[in-house]
């Protein structure tokens, strides 16, 4: 950790093993450096599982279900990193890790990463209802009716949570995650 | 501990209860502490444990989105909490996530071992360590660390409390088993100040008050119980005391009865034992110092007088003519005069000087200060004068006077035996240059007396001349009127002379050594006469002898005797050796050593004159005495004398309680007869019966009383 923190951006791009071994031996959650893809994704990752177990689904969307779906929807850098998530459990599902790029797919997923995506506003317009909870990196996606997202601050991930959108999409946050959020908006 | 031992029961007791509940207080207190201290420690723990929960709680959302921010703003909830000193959250990877120190509190965070999960104690503070989960799993762990100044102050609280508990309790303990013990201790000092008062008033009537049937109760009970028998056996003893001390008065009574019978008409009531001690010492008729008395004093007051360089006067006396007054006048006025004389003797001396009675008509006069030699021949003069005034007796005036002899200390001898010698030579000086004079003694007459010489000389012509004569007189059985034995009395009868007292001749004898010789004639002639009486026909004959101390010590003399007794063919059973107390008492041992011997000869020994010398119990008792003799001069005045009664009853008395047979001698009326039958005395001699008469004239009276019932009377 001390590592990284002496080290500057064009190194690290300059030398992808570097920044590979670097990653690997960094702990994952406090801080990052955000131009390594891997390490942020590895973290966003391992945020949106942890965004699924302070989150609560109504009832009717898990029951009857065995798997809870993770899914991602248009192009994003996820790739691996998703995948260690794989047959973990939340809320006693067993995780399962999909990629879509269509809108009609994710329907039926309990969260959806939104990549970059054309129709983000229809996107988001068509789920606002659903039980899905979505999170993307894109600036605005709160205010655009999305439930949560990332953002970078001081090289360290932190999110939003628009609760609104939350609500609309009948899902419960847990407090705790809200208390963890450098912004809680309502929608507008 | 040993001190302990001293203090009262009450104290013991005190102090017992008082220890025994100050230990099992102490005990409950330590007890109670501890498990307070154990409580406290859960509770801490529990605290500890439940705040960890809240931080976990608070801080596993921080933890799993990284937010070290929010992990801190939990952690620092924990300002309020001042006990608090620092707080951790450690990740999986047991690195610190957050962490929190009170401000002032400087101290290394420890590494986190993520398995652990547990409370430890130190000993200023306690850490506990616990895992942060989320729905099941594992994601960090958190550290407290807590200070343990609640737990301390709440174990000085207690302590305090403690201590107020135990010293209030102790207090109570104190006042109540003071008034407690009183159950025990009360009946125990009762019974002991009881036993106590008992002990110093010996007053066994005292009872212990007390009730209770426990064991001190029965205790008294039977204390009482033993003081009833105690008492009851007291009481019975005390009646037997009194008993035997009525009795032990009665017998005193009784004594005292027989006692005043014995001295009615005295004022004072000697005791016999007091009396005999002063008969050994003092002269009964003139109750002057006999000569023992004498020797002593002239013992002691020459070694003083050595000592201190001083003078020493000795005063012989004799009395001029006393003979004749006695002779002509009768024993009882010759008495008398003596005693009148003993009295002026007395008046002409100091309280220093001693005046003794040696004998007949002799006394002696020891004047122990004296500056000079005239001191003594003035008192001399005083004595002679003393008797100028005429002595009336029975009717009789008389006048006497005195012959004296001088002999000074350190002048005329240095020992008493040379000093009484000297005084009795210048004494004879006197009576020849005329008499009622007094001498002083001087070198010319140390040649000797010219009396002592001339009696020397014609001494020893009278045993070669046949001039010593053997008189008997008979000595009576008055029970069965029969003469039993006879004394044999020596004579001298000078053909110029007439006849010489033995009290005049047998000193001389002594002195020159003839007393030998005349006691061997003495001896022969007396037995040798007995065998003729034998052989007469008077079988049961005894002859008694008298001996001198110049025989008695000399060695062999039991040969003597053995060797007299065969030249005569007489039995040694039918012979009797007489002695005097004063020759006896001259050497006691050497003198009972011969007696023994001459007993176990088959003679038997006779004290003569007993009564007159200094014979005290102790003397007599060792002597082998068979006879005592009572001598007539106690007889003279018996039964008119009585003081005279007085010593003879005495005198019987003793014999009869040493078992020695008794002979009285001078019994000269029927009176004095009657009396000595009363007192069971039946052996007499005296001129009642016969005077000593010459062995002729016995056979004749033999053959008179060998018709029986009759005796020959004279006077």
């Amino acid at each position: 950790m001390k590592l990284s923190g002496h080290h500057t951006v064009l190194q690290v791009i300059r030398s992808t093993m570097a920044a590979l071994l670097i990653a690997l031996l960094s702990t994952p959650a406090t801080s990052m450096a955000d131009e390594a893809p891997d390490t942020e994704y590895r973290i966003k990752a391992a945020f949106l599982y942890n965004f699924s177990r302070f989150t609560v689904w109504p009832e009717e969307t898990l029951q009857g279900r065995s798997e809870f779906s993770l899914c991602t929807l248009g192009s994003t850098r996820f790739r691996e990193q998703l995948d260690t998530l794989a047959g973990k459990t939340v809320h006693n599902k067993t995780i399962v890790v999909k990629h879509f790029d269509s809108m009609e797919d994710v329907l039926d997923c309990q969260l959806v990463f939104i990549g970059e995506l054309d129709d983000l506003t229809e996107t988001l317009w068509t789920l606002k209802a659903q039980p899905v909870l979505t999170v993307s990196n894109d600036e605005g996606f709160t205010e655009d009716g999305g439930i949560i997202q990332f953002k970078l601050i001081d090289n360290k991930i932190r999110f939003r949570i628009n609760v609104d959108a939350a609500k609309s999409s009948r899902l419960a946050i847990s407090s705790k995650l809200l208390s963890l959020a450098i912004n809680v908006t309502g929608i507008r | 501990m040993k001190r302990l031992g001293n203090i009262s029961i009450r104290w013991k007791l005190t102090l017992l209860i008082v220890t025994i509940s100050s230990v099992s207080l102490l005990l409950a207190s330590i007890a109670f502490i501890t498990s307070d201290r154990i409580n406290t420690q859960q509770t801490v723990s529990n605290n500890l444990f439940s705040m960890a929960e809240i931080i976990a709680a608070n801080s596993s959302a921080a933890l799993l989105f990284g937010d070290t921010v929010a992990a801190k703003e939990t952690l620092g909830l924990l300002q309020s909490q001042q006990h608090i000193q620092a707080a951790a959250i450690y990740g999986m990877e047991e690195k610190v996530f957050a962490s929190y120190r009170k401000s002032g509190i400087t101290i290394d965070l420890p590494s986190a071992d993520i398995q652990s999960e547990n409370t430890l104690f130190w000993g200023d503070h306690v850490e506990l360590f616990t895992h942060i989960n989320y729905e099941g799993e594992q994601i960090g762990v958190i550290y407290l660390r807590s200070d343990m100044k609640a737990v301390h102050d709440r174990l000085i609280w207690f302590l305090g409390i403690v201590a107020v508990v135990l010293l209030v309790s102790l207090l109570i303990t104190f006042i109540l088993s003071t008034r407690l013990q009183c159950l025990i201790t009360d009946p125990l000092l009762r019974l002991s100040a009881t036993a106590r008062q008992i002990r110093v008033e010996k007053n066994y009537s005292l009872r212990v008050i007390g009730e209770g049937r426990d064991e001190l109760g029965n205790l008294i009970t039977d204390f009482n119980a033993m003081l009833d028998e105690i008492q009851s056996r007291d009481t019975e003893l005390s009646e037997h005391h009194s008993l035997l001390e009525e009795r032990v008065a009665q017998r005193t009574r009784e004594l005292e009865i027989a006692n005043s019978k014995l001295a009615t008409s005295r004022d004072h009531a000697e005791s016999v034992a007091k009396r005999m001690e002063h008969f050994a010492y003092h002269d009964a008729l003139t109750g002057l110092p006999n000569r023992i008395l004498l020797n002593d004093r002239i013992t002691t007051v020459l070694a003083h007088a050595r000592r201190n360089q001083g003078m020493v006067a000795l005063l012989f006396l004799d009395l001029d003519r006393f003979k004749i007054i006695n002779d002509s006048l009768g024993h009882a006025v010759g008495d008398q005069l003596l005693r009148v004389i003993a009295r002026r003797l007395g008046n002409c001396i100091r309280e220093e000087d001693t005046v003794a009675r040696l004998g007949g008509d002799e006394f002696m006069v020891v004047l122990p200060k004296i500056s000079g030699s005239s001191d003594a021949g003035r008192i001399s003069r005083k004595i002679i004068d003393s008797l100028i005034d005429p002595i009336s007796c029975n009717g009789h005036v008389l006048n006497i006077t005195t012959s004296i002899g001088i002999s000074i200390y350190p002048y005329d001898g240095t020992d008493s035996e040379t000093l009484i010698k000297h005084a009795d030579i210048s004494m004879y000086r006197a009576k020849e240059l005329g008499r009622n004079k007094a001498v002083y003694f001087t070198a010319e007459m140390n040649a000797g007396s010219r009396k002592q010489l001339a009696l020397e000389t014609n001494l020893r012509q009278a045993i070669a001349k046949d001039q010593l004569k053997l008189f008997y007189q008979p000595k009576i059985d008055i029970s069965r009127n029969t003469i039993i034995g006879l004394e044999a009395l020596l004579r001298w009868e000078h053909p110029t002379m007439g006849m010489i007292s033995p009290r005049e001749f047998i000193p001389v004898a002594e002195d020159s050594g003839l007393i030998i010789p005349i006691g061997e004639w003495v001896l022969n002639t007396a037995f040798t006469q007995l065998k003729q009486w034998h052989n007469a026909g008077f079988h049961d004959l005894t002859v008694a002898v008298n001996l001198s101390s110049a025989q008695l010590s000399r060695p062999g003399f039991e040969g003597v005797v053995k060797q007299a007794l065969q030249a005569a063919g007489v039995d040694a059973c039918m012979t009797e050796l007489e002695i005097t107390e004063n020759l006896a008492m001259d050497n006691i041992e050497s003198a009972i050593a011969i007696l023994e011997k001459l007993k176990k000869l088959g003679i038997s020994i006779a004290m003569d004159d007993f009564g007159t010398g200094y014979s005290s119990l102790s003397y007599l008792r060792r002597l082998p005495v068979d006879t005592v003799k009572i001598d007539q001069s106690f007889v003279r005045e018996i039964p008119g004398s009585q003081e005279d009664t007085l010593i003879v009853q005495t005198i019987i008395a003793m014999a009869h309680s040493l078992g020695l047979s008794l002979i009285v001698e001078g019994i000269e009326n029927v009176k004095q007869l009657n009396f000595f039958k009363q007192q069971g005395c039946h052996i007499v001699q005296g001129f009642l019966f016969s005077k000593p008469v010459e062995a002729g004239e016995i056979l004749n009276m033999l053959t008179a009383q060998s018709v029986p019932g009759t005796i020959n009377l004279v006077n």
